[in-house]
């Protein structure tokens, strides 16, 4: 963290310097291997395989935990009784997408990173070519991202989340939340998402989190697919299957 | 409206399901209760979703009746409780720990199996070891 700020000062000298230069391409509004070409992808950190949330608890009273609601939303969103989105086999969307303890794959092409999640068929697509957000986006589950690389760390602003996304278990985005994610490797094992959920209409403050990946052995899995199996009253199917198909 | 900030919290923890809990409910389940009962594998059903344990428990009459435990996905089983998809074999005598269906049907959430050499398979249910996610964005019990 305490070297955030240097990079931060350094990528500001180095962008004025760079823009006139090579105005129009990535490059031109930050320093350094933004992934633009292959031969770009090269210069950035191994992010191959596939990275799971360990499914644990976390410490208790981490910020995860606890975000600054104001007293006026979590009520009221609770109190149309909502059904998670899971339920109705819908996507969690942004961001509580990057917190299901499931496995992640993180694809480099040039001019974007695509993350990949097992809980379905949930594509995140980080527009890494210098882009600027959209004029008037379409609001999708997992919003429209904007990345770019600070040395070894992607940054991703995202926004125009769709207000049926989840921002915190089975409570709904607001329709302005805005996420920015600081992505990094901690160590080789290791990976780090420093998260700040900003939704002035849902929260006090700025929300902080971050959770970490850990690197497995345990390849991409088959999506978490949406499996209805209960019957009207809830019961599940126990009708045992073929003996064979294991 | 005035609630102080520790009954929002509250409220946020009871109303909570979430993502990547199944798609479906689990209120079916009685986790208040803990049942043990002892059977031979009849199929490890490894699939997503949800992975399924079906057994054949004696029925005390010479013949068997089928019993089904759901449990977590075959992603979660694998990276943190260490299970692998050929783990368990038709005919392999186990104990199964599971929460009972409220209905009395024959089957429940499947909390841990104990192998025949002693060897334990836990789930994110095993007492002691799993505890739901206050984020929110984990499975919860």
């Amino acid at each position: 963290m305490k070297r955030y700020p240097l990079i931060v000062l350094s990528a500001s000298l180095l962008a004025a310097g760079a823009g006139a230069a090579d105005a129009g391409s990535p490059a031109s509004k930050w320093p350094g291997p933004q992934g633009d070409t292959y031969q770009s992808i090269a210069k950035l950190p191994d992010w191959s395989g596939t990275w799971a949330k360990p499914d644990r608890r976390p410490t208790k009273g981490a910020p995860e935990s606890s975000p600054p609601f104001r007293q006026d939303y979590a009520p009221a969103a609770l109190a149309d009784k909502q059904k998670g989105n899971a339920e109705m086999c819908l996507p969690g969307g942004m961001p509580v997408i990057m917190g299901v303890p499931l496995g992640f794959e993180f694809l480099l092409t040039p001019g974007r990173v695509t993350i990949l999640t097992e809980e379905g068929p949930s594509i995140r697509r980080v527009f890494t070519d210098g882009r600027s957000h959209s004029a008037d986006p379409e609001l999708t589950f997992n919003g429209e991202s904007i990345g770019h690389w600070e040395g070894a760390t992607l940054v991703v602003d995202t926004t125009a989340i769709r207000p049926k996304s989840q921002i915190f278990r089975d409570i709904k985005t607001s329709g302005q939340t805005h996420v920015i994610e600081r992505i990094h490797l901690i160590d080789h094992d290791h990976m780090a998402v420093d998260t700040v959920v900003e939704d002035p209409v849902a929260f006090t403050m700025p929300w902080r989190y971050s959770w970490t990946y850990v690197r497995s052995k345990v390849p991409f899995q088959e999506s978490y697919y949406c499996d209805d199996d209960r019957d009207a009253n809830g019961e599940p199917n126990l009708q045992p299957p073929p003996a064979s198909q294991h | 409206m005035h609630l102080s900030k520790s009954a929002i919290l509250v409220g946020v923890t009871l109303a909570s399901t979430n993502i990547a809990q199944g798609h479906h409910s689990y209120a079916m389940f009685d986790t208040t209760k803990q049942v043990t009962i002892a059977g031979t594998v009849r199929t490890l059903e490894w699939s997503s979703p949800h992975v399924w344990l079906w057994i054949e428990v004696p029925d005390g009459k010479g013949g068997s009746d089928p019993y089904g435990f759901e449990t977590v996905s075959p992603a979660q089983l694998q990276r943190d409780y260490g299970w692998e998809r050929n783990i368990l074999h038709p005919g392999d005598k186990i104990t199964v720990v599971f929460a009972p269906l409220r209905s009395g049907k024959n089957g429940g959430e499947l909390e841990k199996v104990t192998m025949q050499n002693g060897k334990v398979l836990a789930t994110r249910f095993t007492n002691g070891i799993s505890q739901p996610d206050p984020a929110g964005s984990e499975p919860k019990k």
